[in-house]
């Protein structure tokens, strides 16, 4: 008489999958997803976050540059004028008569340089030194060396001291670091724009 | 005893096995752990790449801030300086364990050679400080263009 049961080795094969194992795939699966979008958002936060830095950084490298060629150049410190509150940080009164301003804007994320011809009060040439946030600066004259500091802005909008910081306003403020940068540089060093001694020939 | 026709049942079989074994994925999420681990880590050398470089270009002011001070120092506080050299307060709150040192080459033709090193506490530069090297009138108080 035939048997009813087949043999196991015949039987077939089970179709499908059991909840556990699609539990255990799934919760892989949104392991491996969650982990690589959180990569992801690290890596586009690092790039973009890294090219404001640079910016940043080459920025405060051309304001070193130009603000010592200007303190080289520079005859004297011009008598200062009326200008809003912190806006306007220094001038210099060129051996030419014409005079090199440096400003810092209201948002306090820019300093300006304004190039002005003797007795005209309408820039010749100016150029922005931009930051990607806003900071603090301060230049202070000491007879023939002058010195600019960039900083951190402290509770008062003024320059931090070091190692206090004012708790940042935004998100995106938190993650970024502000600019640090000091200038120093001795008042018409740059003896090229000297006028010429009696009986001295021009360098 | 194997007979042929158990043979091709077992082939046939393992030609209709769908799915993957425990081991297969394991592996896969070895190789996945490790590719995070990998790339994790180069965020954080990210981070400290930034640090590096700004430090780096701190130093480089520093040393150029140093020098200029040393040009409008008169020569007895030059020689001050030179013998103990310090960084400024600004240096020493932003370069960690930051140290200045001066070497002064003897007068020559009016002129002095001072080259001024720094370095501060980071992977590689201790030991390997940057240096500046700039030319000061001398004390007698010679001046060239």
């Amino acid at each position: 008489m035939k048997s009813m049961t087949r043999p196991i080795s015949a039987r077939r094969p089970p179709r499908g999958i059991s909840l556990v194992e699609l539990l255990m795939a799934m919760g892989g699966v949104s392991v491996v997803i969650t982990s690589s979008a959180m990569l992801l958002h690290g890596v586009m936060r690092a790039q973009s976050e890294s090219r404001r830095f640079f910016d940043d950084e080459r920025t405060s490298a051309r304001l070193a540059r130009q603000f010592r060629a200007d303190v080289h150049a520079a005859a004297q410190v011009a008598a200062p004028i009326e200008a809003p509150a912190g806006e306007r940080l220094v001038a210099f009164t060129l051996p030419d008569g014409g005079t090199i301003e440096y400003r810092h804007t209201a948002d306090r994320r820019q300093i300006e340089r304004r190039l002005l011809a003797p007795g005209n009060p309408t820039p010749m040439g100016r150029e922005d030194y931009s930051l990607a946030g806003p900071c603090a600066a301060v230049v202070t004259v000491a007879e023939k060396q002058i010195h600019l500091e960039l900083g951190a802005e402290g509770a008062d909008g003024e320059l931090a001291p070091p190692g206090v910081v004012r708790p940042p306003r935004t998100p995106a403020e938190a993650k970024r670091k502000p600019p640090a940068l000091v200038v120093e540089a001795v008042l018409g060093r740059d003896l090229r724009f000297l006028p010429a001694r009696d009986g001295e020939a021009r360098p | 005893m194997t007979t042929l026709r158990s043979l091709r049942r077992v082939d046939l079989r393992d030609m209709q096995r769908r799915g993957v074994t425990l081991f297969e994925l394991l592996v896969a999420f070895g190789i996945l752990s490790v590719i995070i681990s990998v790339s994790a880590g180069l965020l954080v050398r990210h981070g400290r790449l930034l640090t590096s470089g700004r430090n780096q270009r701190l130093a480089v002011e520093e040393l150029a801030n140093r020098m200029e001070l040393l040009h409008a120092l008169p020569p007895t506080a030059r020689e001050a300086f030179l013998a103990a050299p310090a960084p400024s307060p600004f240096a020493a709150a932003h370069l960690p364990g930051a140290t200045l040192a001066a070497v002064a080459a003897p007068p020559d033709a009016g002129l002095q050679r001072i080259e001024l090193a720094i370095e501060w506490n980071e992977s590689g530069r201790r030991g390997h400080p940057l240096r500046l090297a700039g030319w000061l009138p001398s004390a007698s108080g010679e001046q060239t263009p």
